[in-house]
């Protein structure tokens, strides 16, 4: 079985983290993923108005915390539009062009989403394609956007020995890039009317049907703990399940304000659910029982390293524990492996097949907030008695956690017990 | 001559004597840094970096210790001098140190033991051996 698990790791090793390390460098895997970082306390501020706006289902106020809500929550692809092309100019050191870059993604996306606000109909900014729902939009134009201004950064039409003033040829040789960004945007989408925001949209749905799927949903979720089981941080997946993750919970407030939301129609996969409601205390992979255990183990080496990981853990951040102890630790690697299988699996059959858990109506992804904060903040829009269900839920996942976490911790203590005891008595 | 140096020499190292530092040398030694902690979002460097705070000030260590997400660092490569990344991100060490390209910047991966307990004592031994402060 050791060796089993020794050449496992090793291949591990060899082969796979290489691999992770080429895509961790890969500009466009960093760009985007930047790019949507940067927007999070936009993010963190939308849930904190969405949190004060459940005060309106109890009190009737003069104005309402969901206007701010959509002026942060409901903003972001219009900011990563601008952020990817901005962020690639930076990465790639055209440093001079990063501004205009920037702009001149947002006026694409914004003429791409243009079709959408007039079927709308609605005055103002208030559409889905500005915030959660057009990520992926604001990812394709953003990228465009790079792609162009990338290859007229080396670019100029003027010879370095021209009259022509400085600043005038600056201007010139930032009109062509511009132009013919919002020239593509101008043809294809306003005069061709080719609707590109649903292509995107109908492109990725693929991608969002099957990440909300039970197949899809656990193989993600174990992904994201495989990796992390390897030290690998999983912020990398940030491109791919973020705009998957908001995309959810807009079509599910969608659901809500319609009053057609049910636990079948609803989706799971949201940042809301996965790292505040259930699934993940103390951090990915639920490690907040681990360190409980180790708190309390016979082994000095491991409680002063539970100790250490407390505080963090409580506020779900659990790099401590990952480095700490699970990191290429087989005896720790497989049961992080199962939490990534079986609690994923458990929460979709609480609450998709069997109603017992219920899903957020609403949008509170502040993940640093301990447990049962969280759960609280996302349920309690629906009552007491979903209230209870959620938290009784909760306190199952807990418990199915802790029982896959125990007998490997214990294996794995005793053994550390034995080294230590072996290091006392060659002294 | 700051009254500040003053209780970091050894009064009995004195010149002529093996080991001594002119004041001179001492000053240039225990220099201010400005450090940059990442992490993915700035969660768990912010714990590192309050520990690291703590064990630099209770050695009469003047530095500025900041902690970020890593897609931040730009914001801050023209006023730091050393980056210090989470073990996690090693993976994305090419990027980062790209990112620093052209600047007077060290640039180390935390280390394991440092980063499971949030060990701020290892991390500034770390960052002095980096600089040959030790």
């Amino acid at each position: 079985m050791d060796i089993l698990m020794n050449a496992l790791i090793k291949w591990l090793e060899n082969s796979f983290a290489p691999k992770m390390s080429k895509v961790n460098n890969n500009i466009w895997v960093v760009t985007l993923k930047d790019s949507i970082m940067q927007t999070l306390p936009f993010i963190f501020l939308g849930s904190i108005f969405c949190c004060l706006a459940i005060i309106e289902d109890f009190v009737t106020l003069p104005f309402s915390f969901w206007t701010p809500f959509g002026w942060t929550m409901s903003k972001i692809s219009l900011l990563v539009a601008f952020l990817i092309p901005f962020n690639y100019c930076e990465k790639k050191r055209y440093r001079k062009q990063r501004l205009i870059a920037g702009l001149t993604g947002m006026l694409l996306f914004m003429m791409v989403v243009t079709p959408e606000f007039i079927a709308d109909g609605t005055v103002g900014f208030g559409h889905d394609s500005l915030g959660a729902g057009g990520m992926f939009v604001a990812i394709l134009t953003g990228i465009v956007t790079s792609v162009i201004f990338g290859a007229f950064a080396k670019f100029t039409f003027f010879k370095d020995d021209s009259a022509v003033p400085d600043f005038v040829r600056q201007w010139f040789d930032a009109l062509l890039p511009i132009g013919l960004t919002i020239v593509i945007g101008w043809v294809i989408v306003l005069i061709l009317n080719v609707d590109i925001y649903k292509i995107i949209v109908n492109l990725f749905m693929p991608l969002q049907n099957g990440l909300n799927t039970l197949p899809g949903f656990t193989f993600f979720m174990f992904f994201t703990c495989f990796i992390y089981s390897m030290g690998i941080s999983s912020w990398v997946l940030t491109p791919i399940g973020q705009p998957v993750r908001l995309a959810s919970i807009t079509t599910n407030l969608g659901l809500v304000a319609a009053g057609t939301a049910t636990a079948s129609n609803l989706l799971i996969y949201t940042e809301g659910l996965v790292y505040c409601t259930y699934m993940w205390v103390g951090g990915i992979g639920c490690t907040l029982p681990l360190v409980i255990m180790l708190m309390r183990s016979k082994s000095k080496e491991l409680s002063s390293l539970g100790k250490a990981c407390l505080v963090p853990g409580i506020f779900n951040i659990n790099e401590p524990v990952i480095f700490g102890c699970i990191a290429w630790n087989p005896y720790l690697m497989v049961p992080m492996w199962l939490q990534g299988i079986i609690i994923p699996i458990l929460t979709y059959v609480f609450t998709k097949f069997i109603a017992l858990a219920p899903l957020p109506h609403v949008q509170f992804e502040l993940w640093y907030a301990p447990y049962p904060i969280g759960t609280i903040m996302n349920i309690m829009s629906q009552g007491a008695g979903a209230l209870i269900r959620a938290l009784i839920f909760l306190v199952i996942s807990v418990i199915v956690s802790s029982a896959i976490w125990y007998p490997f911790f214990k294996a794995y203590e005793t053994k550390r017990v034995q080294e230590e005891q072996e290091k006392i008595a060659a002294k | 001559m700051h009254l500040r140096s003053i209780h970091k020499l050894d009064m009995r190292k004195a010149p002529g004597m093996p080991g001594h530092k002119s004041y001179a040398e001492m000053e240039e030694k225990m220099a201010n840094h400005n450090i940059l902690l990442v992490c993915g979002s700035g969660a768990s460097s912010g714990f590192m970096a309050a520990n690291i705070r703590k064990a630099a000030s209770a050695r009469g260590l003047e530095w500025k210790v900041t902690a970020r997400s890593e897609s931040e660092i730009l914001n801050y490569v023209e006023d730091i001098d050393c980056l210090m990344v989470g073990p996690h991100l090693e993976s994305n060490l090419g990027v980062i140190e790209e990112d620093c390209e052209g600047y007077d910047i060290k640039v180390s991966l935390l280390t394991k033991e440092a980063y499971s307990k949030l060990n701020g004592e290892l991390a500034v031994d770390q960052i002095l051996e980096m600089f040959g402060e030790k």
